[in-house]
């Protein structure tokens, strides 16, 4: 993790809920080492941050309106960013097994312990 | 004719068929019992012949039976079919009884009326029916469910997750910028309270007598807190005058309050709506109660005269509407917002 020391993580979120979005936010970066480069709300919004932005991770609703249906659903992150990490968050449980099969880099369910999402977060970097 | 054989054997012709076929006499004795009703009742052929009919029925329905079969004798008609509408029960050896439908038919022979009984036991297809009535049920009820679970997950599970991420970081918050904190705190209320709403809308759709039951200022109030947590839009809620109303138009009202506040959150990136309710006396010293429910936000608004799918919501408002005599009247225009009005008289 020596790159944490040199420049933070560049972390865009993805989530259709600007409260969701705005927690997060406020949550990642309170960790000194996430910084919050983007925020998108829709599928088109996120492919054109993740241009713009350059994130080293996305924080991805799995549920964002506009994603192509599974097992689809990474293929334009992945056409646009193709070495981006992901980590997919989800109101469904369930998701975790179709969302690591489609190739995301972790799975955090919104009904977990905050602390998972940076746990995730952390991994997904450490594999940077 | 002329293929046919000049004396049919109807016995034969019996022994083939699937269907239990039992021939009587006037009296109802029993002269022939086919194979099929052998294995349907349970009985061979040697143990009922002579027998009356009634061996076949449950002991309950031999008296109505009877006089039936003596109104058909008497009548002109040859045929009948029983239990098309709603099956009979017929009696097996064993005691047991068993949905059947049946037809009858009667001969003049020589000899005297012969009457021929031809019944089918139809408890396999009635179980098959019921299955499948059960499953078309089971199928709705986990439709609905789904709609709801994903209710719930699109609204509270949100808003909890949010509160629960800021409520985690809030104590190193509070100890950098005290100010902030507090900001923080205010937000967690606001929250919560959100996510209260949305529940409290969603339980409604679980239980909608309560609908009935609740005042219709809370109601909206309770609406416009849970599409405010869900969408973020800011809603208003004015409310003028204190009369009782209905239950048929609290829930008609309420289903259009809810119809249009979805429309706002859904499609006109709006910043604010605003809702508001006035019951009074109606003008000209007539007898009733007048209504008026305005709804109506600061979005993008539409071109009224074109039809698109997503204004299929407002074909069910206006039904709504139409359905308690109510006059919707709704107005837009690109870019000037949107603003639905009911009004009636009661």
């Amino acid at each position: 993790m020596a790159g944490l020391l040199v420049e933070p993580v560049r972390v865009l979120l993805a989530d259709d809920q600007e409260k969701v979005r705005s927690a997060l936010k406020l949550f990642i970066e309170q960790e000194g080492c996430f910084c919050v480069v983007g925020e998108a709300s829709t599928a088109s919004d996120l492919l054109y941050h993740l241009m713009k932005t350059n994130p080293h991770v996305v924080l991805l609703d799995w549920e964002l309106p506009g994603l192509p249906d599974s097992p689809q659903k990474l293929s334009p992150l992945r056409l646009v960013a193709p070495d981006i990490k992901i980590i997919a968050l989800s109101g469904v449980p369930e998701a975790r097994k179709s969302a690591l099969a489609e190739g995301a880099d972790g799975f955090v369910s919104k009904s977990e312990p905050p602390e998972n999402v940076l746990r995730a977060l952390y991994f997904a970097y450490d594999k940077v | 004719m002329t293929l046919l054989p000049a004396e049919l054997n109807l016995a034969d012709l019996f022994a083939v068929i699937v269907d239990a076929v039992v021939a009587c006499d006037e009296q109802q004795r029993i002269l022939l019992f086919n194979k099929s009703a052998e294995q349907i009742f349970g009985y061979t052929q040697d143990e009922v012949l002579s027998q009356p009919l009634d061996v076949l029925l449950p002991k309950r329905f031999v008296e109505v039976h009877r006089r039936h079969f003596a109104e058909f004798a008497a009548s002109p008609v040859a045929s009948r079919a029983i239990g098309e509408r709603r099956p009979i029960y017929a009696r097996r050896k064993n005691g047991e009884e068993f949905p059947a439908e049946a037809a009858i038919v009667k001969l003049q022979r020589a000899e005297g009326r012969l009457f021929i009984v031809l019944l089918r036991d139809i408890t396999q297809r009635q179980r098959i029916e019921s299955e499948l009535r059960a499953q078309a049920q089971q199928a709705a009820v986990a439709a609905e469910r789904s709609r709801l679970a994903r209710d719930l997950h699109d609204a509270v599970t949100q808003t909890l997750f949010s509160v629960s991420v800021i409520a985690d970081v809030l104590p190193r918050i509070w100890e950098r910028d005290p100010e902030e904190g507090r900001r923080r705190l205010k937000e967690l209320r606001q929250l919560s309270r959100g996510a209260l709403a949305e529940m409290r809308t969603l339980l409604l759709e679980l239980r909608p007598s309560a609908l009935m039951e609740a005042n219709l200022s809370d109601l909206l109030r309770q609406l416009a807190a849970s599409v405010n947590s869900r969408s973020g839009v800011e809603v208003d809620v004015h409310i003028e005058g204190e009369t009782e109303l209905s239950p048929e138009v609290k829930v008609s009202l309420y289903r259009i309050a809810q119809e249009a506040l979805n429309n706002v959150a859904k499609h006109s990136n709006a910043s604010h709506a605003w809702v508001a309710l006035t019951t009074r006396p109606a003008d000209n010293g007539a007898h009733g109660t007048q209504v008026r429910l305005v709804i109506s936000d600061n979005g993008c608004g539409f071109d009224t005269t074109i039809s698109k799918p997503t204004h299929i919501g407002l074909d069910i408002m206006r039904e709504r509407a139409a359905a308690i005599g109510a006059q919707l009247d709704i107005r837009s225009a690109v870019g000037a917002g949107t603003t639905v009005q009911v009004e009636a008289v009661l």
